[in-house]
């Protein structure tokens, strides 16, 4: 599946980040690749979310670089920094959203700032509506009165409404119940194929990553244990620890199998 | 806008030392009846010679007259010579007791030394005595001071300066070997009502006091000459010869020898007792002296409370304006520099501790006395509340959001304007009206340096005893707190984004 040998887009470079005496990751190197899907898989506490923060600028590497397009991300100071973002989208578990801002609101909060005129904005939230399937009257309430699903498709709304290359995601669809979780796995696989974005997405769940993901990168204790496709890690694992992590995920299948159900 | 509100405070504070220059002679008084009849009479004595001034009643006591003098603020004020030598002077070797004419001239030179001018003496010694309840001092066989020491249970009460003036309390007990540990500071004006209801067996009085006769206390004998004379005079600055004209110095000067202290007892007993407000006593006073007639202002007491109430709404709105102005971004500062943060928490807070009323002696140095000291200590007042909100509302927000909106590009100064300080703004608002809520109390004290305002009534109530003149500061005053308060919800509707209000229905 993962033939595609163009370079990386944004990659790590032997990056190492430690909060107080712990190391949350540890020398480690990972590409995203332009218009594929990466998605990071593990356990809490393996480090994918600071690989994805680090990724992000939101923190810095005590050790190694990232390096955007091959230039460090940092080489152009906070405006540069800046620039970087607004070439990126972001959602978070919750979606991050503002609570004293209106959908509509918290989705064109950095185009107003950009000075985009009224009318390019209407017509870009038309089509996100319509992309990510968010009924209209949902566009002028407040956070507090949409549905979780509802938060996340707008969440989704505001990463994409620059219409940026990269789209980072941290657990996008983790406070979900599994009906509504489901069915925006589904979305997302969709709308990630139609826009051909580079996206870098963090879940703990195997399914889930199965679904989204051209790259799965699985880690442990702050470092990569194996990257490749999910047919990669179930039938070539690399390591003890990743056979029981599949198989701590498959427990439904093995059952099955087992002629337990 | 807000560019515009901080220059236009700059102007105000730099403009009002400079506009003092054309200002009439100013006259000051302590804030005690008799002190305030004398400067009504100075100031009306100056007027009929033909000087333009005014009379800045009841500032507070010798230490600010002083200070107020000594700095220009003021241009005249009545003293005692006991006072200059025992507080002004202190420690200069002027032994108390003394008053003959050298005695005088020496006084009169170290007070020259210091640019300021005496009159000769007005005609009256008011010197302290240790008053107790004629029944009382007869039950207990008391007549001298030295008799005393047999009753080791009595409570004595003193005025806040007498307990701390080098020739008052500490002194005299060391003078009379005194036993009594149950002393403590209070109102002078309160101390006869406390007499009378036998909270208080011996309190300090002067020998002028209206209330001796009117409630039977008994001034007991200084039997070991403790007590320096207290000779009224009026303390001028040189430089008023030059400033007025010569006028007005020979105006003060003709009051020497005219009050003796039958003429001060009475004049005290108008104002107390008779309840004749000090204006009117002193012009019939000066009328009785062939002085030209000086109306005496009178103002509608309706109208003058709507003005005390405007001058009260002015200290507390300019303060408040200056310390919004301020605190917010302090506060924003503190949260975003977490090392500079803590130190100027601490810095605000430790200006919350210091009383309301040393804070506003602390502004006359800098300030002089009126509005802009009183504006200047209220403004300091209210730095805390909002300071230590905008600080707590800004570092409140859940880290997920701040780095949403890093992460949308967002630079710093429109996540602040967009995010942080929408989110902070509940927590900054409620800051402000604490503040709020506490200047409109503590602007009450303001009028202990001239600011006029609502604690003007109340403090001349309590001193000539008059509960309708501090009930007509005390509920305005507190009324207004309530309208504050209610103000600062209707602000919360306008400011406060709309999700944030009600509570999260979720």
């Amino acid at each position: 599946m993962d033939d595609d040998q163009t370079p990386p887009i944004l990659r790590l470079e032997a990056v190492t980040k430690r909060f107080g005496a712990v190391s949350a990751v540890q020398a480690t190197s990972l590409g995203v690749r332009p218009h594929r899907t990466t998605v990071i898989i593990g356990p809490s506490g393996s480090g994918k979310t600071t690989v994805l923060r680090l990724m992000l600028g939101l923190l810095r590497p005590d050790a190694g670089r990232v390096l955007h397009r091959e230039v460090a991300l940092d080489a152009d100071g906070a405006s540069g920094l800046r620039r970087f973002r607004a070439e990126t989208g972001y959602v978070v578990q919750d979606g991050g959203l503002f609570p004293h801002l209106s959908a509509t609101d918290n989705v064109t909060l950095m185009a107003r700032h950009l000075g985009w005129t009224q009318g390019r904005i209407a017509a870009r939230v038309t089509e996100l509506t319509a992309l990510v399937r968010l009924p209209g009257d949902a566009l002028g309430r407040y956070p507090h009165q949409l549905s979780g699903g509802q938060r996340q498709r707008v969440a989704l709304m505001r990463a994409l409404m620059l219409d940026p290359g990269l789209l980072f995601l941290d657990e996008p669809l983790g406070a979900l119940d599994p009906l509504v979780r489901a069915e925006l796995q589904d979305e997302l696989a969709e709308i990630f194929q139609r826009l051909g974005k580079s996206v870098l997405m963090v879940t703990h769940d195997l399914a889930e990553a199965a679904i989204l993901g051209h790259v799965i990168v699985l880690m442990h204790e702050g470092r990569i244990i194996q990257q490749g496709s999910i047919d990669d890690l179930v039938r070539r694992p690399l390591s003890p620890f990743v056979t029981r992590f599949v198989r701590a995920q498959r427990r439904f299948d093995g059952a099955r199998a087992e002629g337990r159900l | 806008m807000k560019a515009r509100w901080a220059w236009w405070l700059a102007a105000l504070v730099l403009v009002a030392p400079a506009a003092a220059a054309a200002r009439p002679l100013r006259v000051g008084s302590k804030a005690f009846t008799e002190s305030v009849i004398l400067g009504e009479i100075a100031t009306g004595a100056v007027r009929s010679a033909g000087v333009e001034a005014e009379h800045r009643a009841a500032l507070g006591g010798t230490r600010l007259l002083w200070d107020s003098l000594v700095s220009g603020a003021i241009d005249v004020y009545p003293e005692y010579t006991g006072t200059i030598v025992e507080e002004i002077l202190a420690g200069d070797g002027f032994a108390p007791g003394q008053s003959s004419a050298q005695d005088r001239d020496r006084l009169a030179s170290a007070l020259a030394a210091r640019g300021v001018g005496m009159t000769a003496p007005l005609g009256f010694d008011n010197t302290y005595a240790i008053g107790v309840l004629g029944d009382r001092a007869r039950a207990l066989g008391v007549s001298h001071i030295s008799d005393l020491r047999a009753h080791p249970e009595l409570t004595f009460g003193f005025s806040n300066e007498f307990m701390s003036r080098r020739d008052g309390w500490p002194a005299l007990r060391r003078r009379y070997d005194l036993p009594q540990a149950n002393v403590r500071g209070l109102d002078h004006d309160l101390a006869y009502r406390a007499l009378r209801a036998g909270t208080l067996d011996a309190t300090d009085i002067y020998t002028t006091d209206a209330e001796i006769q009117r409630f039977g206390v008994v001034p007991l004998a200084d039997d070991r000459g403790f007590f320096a004379r207290y000779e009224a005079v009026v303390l001028y600055r040189v430089d008023v010869d030059r400033r007025f004209g010569p006028e007005a110095v020979a105006a003060l000067q003709r009051l020497a020898g005219r009050i003796d202290a039958p003429t001060m007892v009475a004049l005290n007993a108008r104002a107390k007792i008779d309840r004749v407000p000090e204006p009117e006593v002193a012009a019939a006073f000066l009328k009785g002296q062939g002085h030209l007639s000086v109306a005496a202002s009178r103002r509608q007491p309706w109208r003058a409370i709507a003005a005390r109430i405007v001058e009260h709404l002015e200290l507390v709105g300019l303060s408040l304006l200056a310390a919004i102005l301020v605190a917010v971004p302090l506060g924003v500062l503190a949260a975003k520099r977490r090392r500079l943060g803590q130190p100027l928490l601490a810095a605000t807070g430790a200006i919350q501790t210091i009383p309301t009323l040393a804070l506003l002696v602390f502004m006359i140095p800098l300030f002089g006395i009126g509005t802009v000291p009183a504006v200047a200590a209220l403004f300091l007042y209210a730095l805390l509340p909002i300071v230590r909100n905008t600080h707590a509302g800004i570092t409140g927000i859940p880290q997920h959001l701040r780095e949403s909106a890093e992460a949308l590009g967002l630079p710093p100064g429109a996540i602040l304007r967009r995010v942080e300080l929408p989110l902070a703004s509940p927590l900054i608002l409620a800051g402000i009206q604490s503040a709020a809520v506490i200047d409109v109390g503590a602007a009450t004290l303001g009028a202990l340096i001239g600011a006029g305002g609502l604690g003007q009534p109340i403090f001349t109530g309590i001193r000539l005893d008059d509960v309708g003149l501090v009930l007509a500061g005390a509920v305005p005053a507190s009324l207004l707190a309530l309208a504050v308060q209610a103000l600062f919800e209707l602000a919360a509707r306008l400011v406060v984004p709309r999700a944030l209000r009600a509570p999260k229905a979720r």
